[in-house]
């Protein structure tokens, strides 16, 4: 199967509906962005397809899926190497040295291996976080305004960097933020999702590698302002 | 009841990232839940030092022939002020001595400690 799909998922507390009745078509090694206002089920959606909380509906993905959260989900209690360690601690140790030595290389963090992610800027905690999730090579990558708290300069570092993970390691990655620049620079395809529902898909023209430079091009401004009016 | 209440405060975003990377309820117990804890474990202890200090002096007070409460009481009978304020200092910098010697050890045997804010 070259894809996964979510059929008719439903979220509701009480009587309200946070998401109704959501159908989606996931290409594997697709990167997806969600957009959407501040409460309009984003977050929901992606714990719903992380199984975090309960739905109605079909879900057929994964089960071998990580996820990184807004607020840094890095353990403060266990060291860089212990955070990344964490779910793959099982495996041979041959293995499990070799994934952390590429990890914490990837993640430029070699000299900070035996930090506390409390001595780390926010970006280097959210590097960590997202090792971590991709230690235990998942086919799919959830990850929810990772970079929302971070400064616009670091962020648009990590959106580079991401890209970069995302080419190598050709995870399928579902993206929400509410950030329509952020988006439309990594996205294959952005859907829009607003009071409850899938408003709008749309494919982002542009070719990969991808460099911070095409955020200044006409095209690019185009599909934002096309965006903005949702 | 600091024990009781901090595992009833680890942040679900640990919880749900440890739910993603493991399906052993045991090691979410050891390693997210029990560190989670850890600080209110600590706080408890740190008052119950204090409380235990208090209880020593108050008991001193009252039936013992030896000890520093049991000195504090006599200097008091005997008009005796500078001894009594002599043990009473004494008494406060053995409960802070107690207090930074348990936290020195708390925060050797969990590092992360000093770093840590919820």
């Amino acid at each position: 199967m070259n894809h996964y799909i979510v059929k008719n998922l439903s979220v509701h507390y009480d009587k309200y509906y946070v998401l109704k009745n959501l159908n989606l078509k996931i290409n594997k090694g697709e990167f997806i962005v969600i957009v959407g206002e501040s409460g309009s089920g984003k977050t929901t959606f992606l714990k719903a397809l992380a199984n975090l909380i309960p739905y109605s509906g079909k879900i057929s993905i994964s089960k071998n899926k990580g996820m990184v959260f807004q607020q840094y989900g890095v353990f403060p209690w266990l060291t860089v190497r212990e955070n990344i360690l964490f779910g793959i601690s099982d495996y041979e140790q041959v293995k499990k040295e070799k994934i952390i030595s590429e990890l914490l290389q990837i993640t430029r963090l070699e000299d900070k291996k035996n930090e506390y992610p409390n001595n780390l800027s926010g970006g280097q905690k959210q590097r960590v976080a997202i090792a971590r999730s991709i230690a235990p090579n998942p086919e799919l990558l959830l990850m929810d305004e990772p970079f929302g708290s971070l400064d616009s300069y670091t962020r648009s570092k990590m959106q580079e960097w991401l890209l970069y993970l995302w080419s190598k390691y050709k995870k399928t990655i579902i993206f929400v933020t509410h950030d329509i620049e952020e988006a439309i620079f990594l996205a294959d395809r952005i859907i829009i999702l607003n009071k409850s529902k899938f408003r709008k898909n749309i494919k982002i023209p542009f070719s990969r590698p991808r460099l911070g430079n095409i955020k200044f091009t006409k095209e690019f401004n185009q599909i934002k302002k096309d965006l903005s009016d949702y | 009841m600091s024990n009781f209440w901090g595992t009833f405060q680890v942040d679900n975003v640990y919880l749900w990232s440890a739910k993603l990377l493991t399906k052993s309820r045991l090691k979410i117990l050891y390693k997210i839940i029990f560190p989670c804890a850890i600080p209110f474990i600590i706080a408890g202890i740190r008052t119950g030092i204090a409380v235990a200090f208090i209880m020593v002096f108050v008991s001193e007070l009252t039936g013992a022939s030896s000890g520093l409460g049991y000195r504090i009481s006599i200097s008091h009978l005997t008009y005796r002020t500078d001894e009594m304020m002599a043990v009473l200092i004494i008494l406060g910098l053995l409960g802070a001595l107690t207090d930074k010697i348990f936290i020195y050890l708390t925060n050797k045997m969990y590092p992360w400690l000093k770093y840590y804010s919820k």
